[in-house]
């Protein structure tokens, strides 16, 4: 039997020790699985994806498990889509040059970006829908047109378990179909998905999965009955029937 | 001024009174308006100042001829406002970040005073470069007239800097309400009216003429040490503004004292013929100050915790 | 055109070795100053320039005491080189105190090297002939004061900080674009920040005698500003960075030489803003939101 994609036990991450955003996190993602990291603002989510990443300190390295691995072992196999927000657009590239930007581990220092890999990377853009944009500059791309292009920068490794922070924060509709649709594409592929998701409304929608997290994890299981379970999600103030009335999908 | 002592004393009164007086104005002058510009996180700006009224003070002495102070303060007041607006205008424009849009603007201010200083033949004017990056901190001395009071005898840039410390102070004082909203959190206090536009235009000329009657006499070099080092010595004990700016001034005060004289009396104990510049001395005491002030301040926690 | 080549070919074969030389060190600086814009290190150049100040003191004290004459070039770019490097380690160190921030640690810095090295120069000058011309050059720049030798160093340092560059291209594109992301392919961010910064004073050292200590800031910002006007790929648009860089340090230098009033580091940036401010005009400079 092969080990979980991701596994934590009692994982804790964050600055000292008297306030960690994130403490004692257990949970195991089962491979082929697409789960969304749900919870309030402030509640520890995305330190929770850099904790598991390495890069915020963590508490105790061991209590998480890619594989069965170490995260060092094999990173080769974990992708990584942070905050768009974190980003400065004005940086001189265009989208090719920050797609191929996924594989230059594979390629190894000292190598120049070759022909192989500026057409893994295109593909890479045709599965977002942005071959047509591949040269142009990232200062001249839409919101919507730039978080696809991290999207596809996290796609071009080829990674068996994607960690993506709000993926879909700030983008219109037709971007969030586009990547909720690739997302899916991949899942069927066999890659395992955990995401933060801020809107409740279309969680159920685009995860099977999903984890409630405040600080601790609460619940873990099908988003559908997880979320619906009123007396978790009062817990932490989360008011979900007035939500779930606001979405007209 | 036979009457007053004879021999070592009048030596110092003559020469080493004039130089400590004036740097002492200087940071009284810089070291109040530098309060407003650490706080607001803008450091440099009084850097990149210095190095840009280069072309304004060439200007103003080529229209006005020699020794016109008027006109070259106007002049170097204008390159100085003129750069902090352009620059602002380059970020605008081109979405850079501050120190590349603040850099492109003053090295090409410099650049270009350079040229005109070199070109016109300024070069008989006391404004060599060597003088505008370090100061002639040393050139100044009481000019004892037989028959006169001693007062007739202050150089000029002393009146000039008494002025200009004079006017930081009152500035600080008049508008501090203001200043502090800004220094806090400038975009609300736009918002809120607080922080007119002919404000921010008056802060940044005040800071240029505090600037240009600094570096006349002490250099650019000084200058930077003399905005931010005292403000930022005061930083970590502080926590008021009243308080900063009373630790600011004294440290900074007895800093330039300790600087001076250890550059001009440390040579005789090492027994070399060369004066050290008190420029560099003292700006080397008030920036090595810093990280020593907050070293005393997490000191003093542990002893107290 | 060809009166202009003539000229250059009468001039002789030292300035035609500085003209080559300096032209590298532009190209450098403009290729070099593309990551420093986009790790907003503007001001540690500035803070590096001034700081290799106290070293080139030193250095040509020990040359001195060693008799093997202070202004030995290879001497003179180590000094500047250690004491620019001390500098761009303190920076951020200081930084991370509470309520110094960037720019405060960059005006700390500045003061307390840029003011040892005045102290130190005045012991100097007591030493040095006459050396009011030697201060100026320093300061400002000045390719007709470089010899053979000089050239050689300054030619060497600033090939070998482009070598370096092109074999870590894509790993500093990407330290630069996303770090985050950089540190979670595995990269060592630390160690190439690191060897960016060291590329940074290697340049900055290497254009200190054409350019002058204040100046030389300027070939590393304002060429890769200018080239962000342009669209397309990092390597598109460092290389037009480069080409700027080494066309104003090129107008520069014959500049200065044919009037020598003009100091070299004032020429050179004068043509580099110029450029610069002609790139604003180019359509579509004015970028989408940055940060959305």
């Amino acid at each position: 039997m092969s080990a979980a994609p991701l596994e934590l036990r009692g994982f804790s991450a964050g600055y000292s020790a008297s306030e960690m955003p994130v403490a004692d996190a257990t949970f195991s993602l089962a491979r082929g699985t697409m789960t969304a990291l749900v919870g309030p603002n402030g509640a520890g989510k995305s330190t929770l994806l850099k904790g598991i990443l390495r890069l915020t300190p963590v508490h105790d390295a061991s209590s998480v498990r890619f594989f069965g691995e170490p995260l060092d072992r094999v990173r080769s196999r974990v992708a990584y889509l942070p905050q768009r927000s974190e980003i400065d657009w004005t940086f001189p590239a265009c989208a090719l040059d920050v797609v191929a930007m996924g594989l230059y581990r594979r390629l190894g220092l000292f190598r120049r970006v070759g022909r192989a890999a500026r057409d893994e990377a295109l593909a890479a853009l045709a599965l977002v829908g942005l071959e047509d944009t591949a040269s142009k500059s990232i200062g001249e791309l839409s919101g919507g047109q730039r978080q696809r292009v991290l999207v596809a920068r996290a796609l071009v490794q080829r990674a068996d378990i994607v960690l993506l922070d709000e993926p879909f924060a700030n983008v219109d509709e037709v971007t969030e179909q586009a990547i909720a649709s690739v997302l899916q594409k991949l899942r069927g592929e066999g890659t395992t998905i955990l995401a933060v998701h801020h809107d409740l409304g279309t969680v159920r929608s685009i995860f099977e999965d999903a984890i409630l997290f405040n600080i601790r994890v609460l619940a873990h299981g099908p988003s559908r009955a997880t979320l619906a379970d009123t007396s978790v999600a009062r817990a932490y103030g989360i008011v979900l029937e007035q939500e779930h009335a606001g979405r007209t999908s | 001024m036979n009457d007053l002592a004879a021999g070592p004393m009048r030596s110092f009164l003559v020469f080493d009174l004039p130089v400590l007086v004036a740097a002492l104005l200087a940071l009284i002058a810089c070291g109040t308006l530098g309060n407003w510009i650490v706080l607001r996180k803008e450091s440099m700006t009084g850097d990149a100042i210095a190095h840009a009224v280069l072309p304004g003070l060439v200007a103003g002495f080529l229209v006005a001829g020699r020794h016109s102070i008027i006109a070259m303060f106007v002049g170097a007041a204008i390159a100085g406002v003129a750069t902090i607006l352009i620059a602002n205008w380059v970020r605008r424009r081109t979405k850079l970040e501050s120190g590349a849009a603040l850099g492109i603007v003053f090295t090409a201010f410099f650049a270009l005073g350079v040229a005109l200083l070199e070109f016109e033949g300024a070069r008989q004017v006391d404004l060599d470069p060597g003088c505008v990056l370090f100061g002639a901190l040393e050139t100044l001395f009481l000019i004892v007239p037989a028959n006169g009071s001693w007062i007739e005898g202050i150089p000029r840039e002393i009146w000039t800097l008494a002025a200009a410390a004079v006017i930081a102070i009152g500035f600080s004082i008049a508008f501090a309400k203001e200043l502090a909203a800004i220094a806090f959190d400038r975009e609300h206090a736009q918002i809120a009216g607080v922080s007119p536009r002919w404000l921010e235009q008056l802060m940044l000329f005040v800071t240029s003429m505090a600037i240009v009657a600094s570096f006349e006499a002490v250099g650019s070099v000084l200058v930077i040490a003399l905005l931010a080092c005292p403000s930022l010595i005061a930083a970590p004990h502080a926590s008021s503004l009243r308080s900063r700016f009373t630790i600011s001034l004294v440290a900074g005060c007895v800093l330039t004292g300790c600087g001076y004289l250890l550059a001009a009396y440390a040579p005789a104990v090492f027994h070399t013929s060369t004066a050290l510049n008190a420029a560099g001395m003292i700006a080397v005491l008030l920036s090595a100050a810093v990280p020593l002030s907050f070293a005393l301040r997490a000191l003093l926690n542990r002893r107290s915790a | 055109m060809t009166s202009f080549l003539d000229n250059i070919a009468v001039i002789g074969q030292n300035t035609q070795l500085a003209l080559a030389g300096c032209t590298l060190f532009g190209g450098v600086a403009g290729a070099v100053g593309t990551f420093v814009l986009a790790r907003r290190r503007a001001l540690l150049a500035d803070v590096a320039g001034h700081a290799s100040l106290p070293g080139v003191c030193v250095a040509f004290l020990i040359g001195e005491s060693l008799g093997i004459g202070g202004r030995t070039p290879w001497l003179l770019l180590a000094g500047a080189a250690i004491s620019a490097l001390l500098a761009a380690w303190c920076v951020p160190l200081l930084a991370r105190l509470r309520g110094i921030g960037p720019d405060g640690a960059v005006a700390i810095t500045l003061s307390f090297f840029f003011g040892l090295g005045t102290v130190l120069l005045s012991s100097v000058q007591s030493h040095a002939s006459g050396s009011q011309g030697g201060l100026r050059s320093l300061l400002f720049g000045s390719a007709a004061a470089t010899n053979r030798g000089d050239i050689i160093a300054l030619a060497t340092l600033a090939f070998a900080a482009l070598m370096v560059l092109i074999a870590l291209f894509k790993e500093f594109s990407a330290l630069a674009f996303d770090e985050q992301h950089a540190q979670s392919l595995g990269l060592p961010v630390r160690t190439l920040d690191l060897v960016l910064m060291v590329l940074l004073v290697a340049t900055v050292v290497s254009g200190m005698q054409v350019a002058g200590i204040v100046l030389v800031v300027a070939l590393l910002v304002t060429p890769a500003a200018a080239a962000r006007a342009f669209r397309g790929s990092i390597a598109r648009v460092t290389a037009i960075g480069a080409f700027i860089g080494a066309l104003s340090a090129a107008i520069g230098v014959i500049l200065s030489l044919r009037f020598e009033e003009l100091p070299t580091g004032s020429a050179m940036t004068l043509a580099a803003t110029a450029i610069f401010f002609v790139t604003l005009l180019l359509p579509g400079r004015m970028m989408r939101g940055a940060l959305t």
